[in-house]
């Protein structure tokens, strides 16, 4: 028993050293396989979640993002919705009315001067909170709105 | 026996134990330059070569001098100090190179571009069992320190050396132990029951991450944003973390250490430090002393940079679970009592077996992550004395 308590000892420090090697020579094989098994995302939190719609324009398109009210365990009561100004183009000021939830009605209308990065924003629904900001992203603007349930 | 045969016996053991190091040294010539080179082709701007050839001469030199002098602490110390410095160096040269400037905001957040580290594991794992998300702001596979990539790479780790990990992986520990080194004697004696503390922190910020759904340690507490990254200040919050990442820097990575002759970051306050404590319970690598060698003068005890061997710890012959098997209790134990150890092994035995076996994996480990950073902070530092600038 002692002797095979030594020998597997002595394989799993051996094997460590294998376990070191294919960690970094497989790295990318590993971290996909790590991805695919968990199905883990990054949270929406940051993300800004899902794209739901995409409307696009000559130059540039708006992409709104579902909205964002992730808790541990279910729903939070505040959230947010994100609107993406994606593209080479994109107008100097950004003056938009935006319906995110699909039902018709315009839900806040946004003013961005792209150039003096100054905003002006108005709710049109009662869930509309407020304006969070309007940030630089790669690929153009994101415009996060402020949501309660 | 004449002093000239004396002499000879003395030159012919010194032969052979170089070349017995050397021996020893060509799995690691080798697999060094594969590992630094990621098994392309060499650099070829000149440059980057001669930084390429300083980083991977002086890899293989500290691992040569390791295995001839037998101090594992010692030369691991100076590589583990140069691999925190440089990496400060070439972490934030890159951000700003990539993203403009080492600050962040919202902005970063939103475009995925803050590299992972380590330090997010034990927040994200509660979030991420209930949301199958992270809640981090990094890229999951793609751009520099990929969450899944550092994620296999701190697996890896737990399972080959523990929480090795915090003094042969850890890119920010060698700053710490860098400061603790200039300690000749303690001026300041810090209580062994504050090493609760960083397990304290642990639960704390575990929980609260999860309540959150944000990596609360990164947003408040982390000293090392003093040396990688900060928030950009636009607000008195931001005001106030920014003080509070500085101070806590100066206190736990400069001046206690320097005070106490401690790791004193690493010890009591880091809580992925606390967490990777428990992968020393599944880790097959342990340091063990033999009781029957012991002399009982605990120097050991004083010795340990974690706190990691106290009284009881030395009766029952084995270092506690918060051990980062830094190897400095082998290094100055007088009666070479204090070894490597594999797990079901007898102690006392094969000493040497075990410690190269321990030695291979965790050095190999450290080159590989370390090693890429040493050479492009060698790199940045020429390119700014040869051409005044970093880029």
């Amino acid at each position: 028993m002692i002797k095979l308590k030594a020998f597997l000892g002595y394989t799993a420090a051996v094997l460590s050293l294998f376990v070191v090697l294919a960690t970094f020579i497989a790295n990318d094989f590993w971290a996909k396989e790590f991805v695919n098994i968990t199905s883990l995302k990054v949270s929406p939190i940051y993300t800004g979640g899902e794209v739901n719609k995409t409307i696009s324009f000559k130059d540039y398109n708006i992409k709104i993002h579902k909205p964002v009210f992730q808790g541990l365990f279910s729903d939070r009561s505040k959230g947010f919705v994100e609107i993406d100004y994606a593209g080479k183009n994109i107008p100097t000021v950004i003056s938009q009315s935006i319906d995110f939830d699909g039902d018709g009605k315009y839900d806040f209308y946004i003013k961005y001067d792209t150039k003096n990065d100054k905003s002006e924003f108005k709710s049109l629904n009662r869930n509309v909170v407020s304006l969070q900001g309007v940030y630089k992203i790669t690929t153009g603007y994101a415009v996060r709105v402020n949501l309660k349930k | 026996m004449n002093n000239l045969e004396s002499k000879k016996i003395a030159e012919t053991s010194t032969v052979k134990k170089f070349t017995k190091s050397v021996a020893a040294c060509i799995p690691i010539l080798l697999l060094s330059i594969v590992l630094l080179s990621g098994g392309s082709s060499l650099p070829k701007e000149p440059l980057m070569k001669i930084s390429f050839s300083i980083g991977y001469v002086f890899i293989n030199v500290i691992f040569f001098l390791m295995v001839y002098t037998k101090k594992t602490y010692k030369y691991r110390k100076i590589f583990f100090v140069i691999y925190a410095l440089l990496f400060a160096v070439s972490f934030m040269t890159n951000l700003i190179e990539v993203r403009g400037s080492i600050f962040y905001n919202e902005s970063t957040f939103i475009n995925g571009g803050t590299p992972f580290c380590h330090m997010v594991i034990p927040m994200i794992i509660i979030p991420a069992a209930l949301t199958k998300t992270i809640i981090f702001p990094g890229s999951l596979l793609t751009g520099f320190a990929s969450i899944a990539s550092m994620i296999v790479i701190w697996l890896g780790a737990s399972i080959a050396f523990g929480r090795g990990w915090c003094s042969w992986a850890c890119f920010y520990g060698g700053l710490d132990e860098g400061c603790s080194s200039l300690c000749k004697k303690p001026k300041l004696k810090i209580n062994r029951k504050w090493t609760y503390l960083s397990f304290a922190i642990l639960i704390s910020i575990v929980l609260l991450s999860a309540a959150t759904l944000a990596p609360v340690y990164c947003d408040w507490l982390c000293p090392f944003k003093a040396v990688t990254e900060a928030e950009q200040i636009t607000s008195t919050i931001v005001l106030i973390k920014t003080i509070v990442f500085y101070a806590l820097f100066l206190i736990l990575v400069i001046i206690l250490p320097i005070l106490t002759g401690k790791r004193t970051q690493c010890g009591l306050f880091c809580p992925f430090g606390a967490f990777q404590s428990f992968s020393n319970k599944i880790n097959i690598f342990e340091i063990r002393i033999d009781k029957n060698k012991c002399l009982n003068c605990k120097k050991c005890v004083r010795e340990c940079p974690t706190y990691s061997i106290d009284e009881n710890s030395l009766a029952n012959g084995k270092a506690l679970m918060t051990c980062t098997k830094c190897g400095k209790c082998i290094d100055t134990c007088p009666a070479s009592a204090v070894s490597y150890h594999i797990k079901g092994t007898k102690i006392g035995v094969k000493t040497n077996l075990s410690r190269y076996l321990f030695l291979y994996p965790a050095y190999i480990f450290a080159l590989t992550i370390g090693g890429g950073a040493m050479i492009k902070g060698v790199y940045r530092l020429l390119k700014l004395i040869t051409t005044g600038s970093f880029f």
